[in-house]
């Protein structure tokens, strides 16, 4: 059962085998595969449930009521960017693009030599890469429904002789209403709250919504549950507290919430590794004035991919967006803006993403407020070169299939004319000259390791300090990934969640003896 | 605030420049208002901090260069700041320019009526996926035949 903040008259005091504190990729997975092996399971969601009768396409109302602090989280360094974190049940991934890629096998084996964390073998993971992509129909973006936008940027790229092709999705006779970051109207994108959630639930789990933790309770050394409160009905009001008792606690918060919840409790800290090793993917957009009409917004939000640089760190991923969109990319304002978005059939539109660099930032509590942190990230060295190449990439694709202006994120060459790319390209590239932009995927914060001196969980997802505490979210994947990180923190979870099983099983087996 | 609030709804008209293209429905600079009010309430301290700044500082310097705050001038005067702002090149301004900006954008370019004219008819679109409903049931890549079970326009694979 799904219960709402509503439906809570007063405090609640609640025993479960297994608490989850967070309903996304991570926790949602932990809650289905428990469930269904018949361990008694309470998932308690910070956000509220939406269904697709909720999705209304509105970027805005999106924004307000499924993404954490109306999607304004910021890091704080130079260049400043927007760090959207889905609030709601089933996490981000119920306001992703859908993205589905494994982990490329160059990254684990950096796992297995600068990690020591060789009991995740590849062969071991790609079972559970494959069941996940089975369960959530994983499968490539229909060539009918990706829209023009995607094609044409992929036809544009090839022919200049970079690699690419159509990306896979977690999406099921998918449509292409280009709204999947809103939240999926046609429950096609099978998001963790239309796929793990309803099935832990069918199996007996428990999720409480509107629902956030203040604390992990630990006793001699081992987590024995959580307490915390419901929101109130206005802003700041506290509403009823909640206690459970639990054998084992599981932390799915997200890599900036998990690491966060730890450091306020000064829990599995004496690594000093909590917080730290914030890797995220910086982002860029391209919006190109083109001669034809687009077929904007329906399509694909993320329907191909240029991954021709992939191993410098460099991916290009791009479908198409509703006009609020575009409107928020474009540089200009007043009547240039009207006159720009007129034209909105008529624009392109991809994204690029520095997949793997070696920037990181932490994560700390907020000062003033410990409910909140504080994201500190600033891009260093050769990072800021490659940030720049992302832009000069997607302008020599976008020019060479003939567009007339380019908006980019770069101050000085907001709008770009083709006679202007040779300059932008001799150009340095400076921080000063990168516009705020977004980032996504954070990952790292409570890293995962062969030793307690420099890791804070093991290979199983439980933390070196506290027994029966552990944490399956992206704050344990301990480097970049290259790729959008949704399948390999399913993927970790599903991994995660036989150990758990394993160790309720053997708490058992103690109480009866 | 309330210097803030009128500000933001005389920043908006300019901000938008819908005037000058014939087919853009009209800006209603109090949708800005209420997204704003809707936002700070969802959001964190500090964007209301800095939003509330931004605009404190726009009239700030109305007060210094004109002797008015913006929302008291003219609307040519309003339209010659409002210029100057947007035409601002760095990074830094552009963060100024975007938290000026970005509830009159938002309210604005998240309007059904204002989306059907650029070609997003969410009307349209929302009695589409209503009459569409995809379910978990059946295996992959079977043809996408009603069966007995499915209610009319449920997708079943």
């Amino acid at each position: 059962m799904i219960r709402s903040v509503e439906e809570i008259t007063g405090d609640l005091r609640l025993s479960a085998e297994v608490v989850v504190i967070g309903s996304g990729a991570g926790g949602a997975t932990v809650a289905k595969e428990l469930s269904e092996a018949g361990r008694k399971v309470v998932v308690l969601e910070a956000g509220r449930h939406f269904t697709r009768d909720d999705f209304n396409f509105r970027m805005d109302n999106a924004f307000i009521n499924m993404y954490w602090y109306g999607a304004q989280v910021m890091t704080l360094g130079s260049p400043v960017f927007l760090l959207p974190q889905g609030k709601t049940v089933g996490g981000t991934t119920t306001i992703n693009s859908g993205t589905c890629f494994r982990m490329p096998h160059r990254v684990l084996k950096r796992w297995h030599i600068d990690f020591g964390l060789w009991e995740i073998a590849d062969e071991e993971l790609d079972l559970y890469y494959a069941a996940v992509e089975e369960y959530l129909f994983v499968q490539k973006c229909d060539p009918e429904v990706m829209g023009k936008n995607a094609l044409l940027f992929l036809e544009g790229a090839r022919k200049l002789g970079l690699s690419g092709g159509i990306l896979s999705r977690n999406a099921k006779e998918c449509e292409g209403y280009g709204v999947c970051c809103f939240g999926c109207p046609s429950n096609a994108k099978q998001s963790a709250n239309i796929s793990y959630i309803p099935d832990a639930v069918e199996a007996g789990c428990e999720v409480y919504t509107g629902c956030t933790v203040e604390e992990v309770v630990v006793r001699s050394g081992r987590a024995v549950g959580v307490r915390g409160r419901f929101c109130g009905t206005s802003r700041g009001a506290a509403g009823p507290r909640l206690e459970v008792e639990a054998d084992v606690v599981v932390l799915a918060a997200g890599a900036l919430h998990t690491p966060r919840m730890l450091q306020v409790q000064k829990l599995c800290t004496s690594s000093g590794q909590v917080g730290r090793n914030l890797t995220i993917h910086p982002c860029c957009g391209t919006v190109a004035l083109m001669d034809e009409e687009m077929g904007n917004p329906k399509g694909i939000p993320q329907a191909t991919y240029i991954d021709e640089f992939a191993d410098d760190g460099i991916m290009l991923e791009g479908g198409t967006t509703p006009p609020l969109g575009i409107a928020m990319l474009l540089p200009h304002k007043g009547r240039r803006l009207a006159e720009f978005m007129s034209e909105y059939p008529n624009f392109g539109i991809f994204g690029g993403m520095l997949s793997e660099h070696c920037s990181t930032g932490r994560v700390v509590p907020h000062p003033l407020d410990d409910r909140r942190h504080l994201i500190f990230y600033t891009l260093r060295g050769e990072d800021r070169r490659k940030y720049k190449f992302l832009t000069e990439l997607m302008a020599e694709i976008w020019f060479s299939l003939g567009a007339k202006s380019l908006f980019t994120t770069s101050a000085s060459f907001a709008e770009m004319r083709p006679s202007d790319l040779s300059r932008f390209k001799r150009q340095k590239a400076k921080v000063s000259d990168f516009m705020p932009s977004s980032a996504y995927h954070p990952l790292g914060t409570c890293r995962m390791g062969s030793d307690a001196g420099s890791s804070v969980v093991m290979h199983t997802g439980e933390t070196w300090e506290v027994e029966n505490l552990f944490i399956c979210d992206g704050s344990t994947v301990p480097t970049s990934l290259g790729v959008n990180p949704q399948m390999t923190i399913f993927a970790l979870a599903m991994r995660s969640a036989g150990f758990i099983d394993d160790r309720l099983e053997a708490l058992a087996c103690r109480t009866r003896r | 605030m309330r210097i803030v609030e009128e500000s933001v709804r005389a920043v908006t008209p300019h901000v938008l420049g819908t005037g000058a293209i014939e087919d853009l429905p009209e800006a209603v600079p109090r949708d800005s208002t209420d997204l704003l009010s809707d936002w700070f309430e969802s959001s964190i301290p500090e964007f209301q901090a800095a939003t509330t700044l931004a605009f404190l500082s726009l009239n700030l310097y109305c007060l210094m260069r004109k002797g008015r705050t913006f929302p008291r001038l003219d609307h040519g005067a309003q339209a010659a700041v409002m210029g100057r702002v947007f035409g601002m090149k760095s990074a830094i301004a552009f963060l100024f320019v975007y938290l000026l900006s970005t509830p009159a954008v938002t309210a604005y370019y998240s309007r059904e009526d204002v989306q059907a004219v650029l070609g997003f008819d969410i009307a349209a679109l929302k009695e589409e996926a209503g009459k569409r409903v995809v379910t978990r049931r059946g295996e992959l890549d079977q043809p996408s035949e009603p069966d007995a079970e499915t209610s009319p326009g449920e997708t079943t694979l």
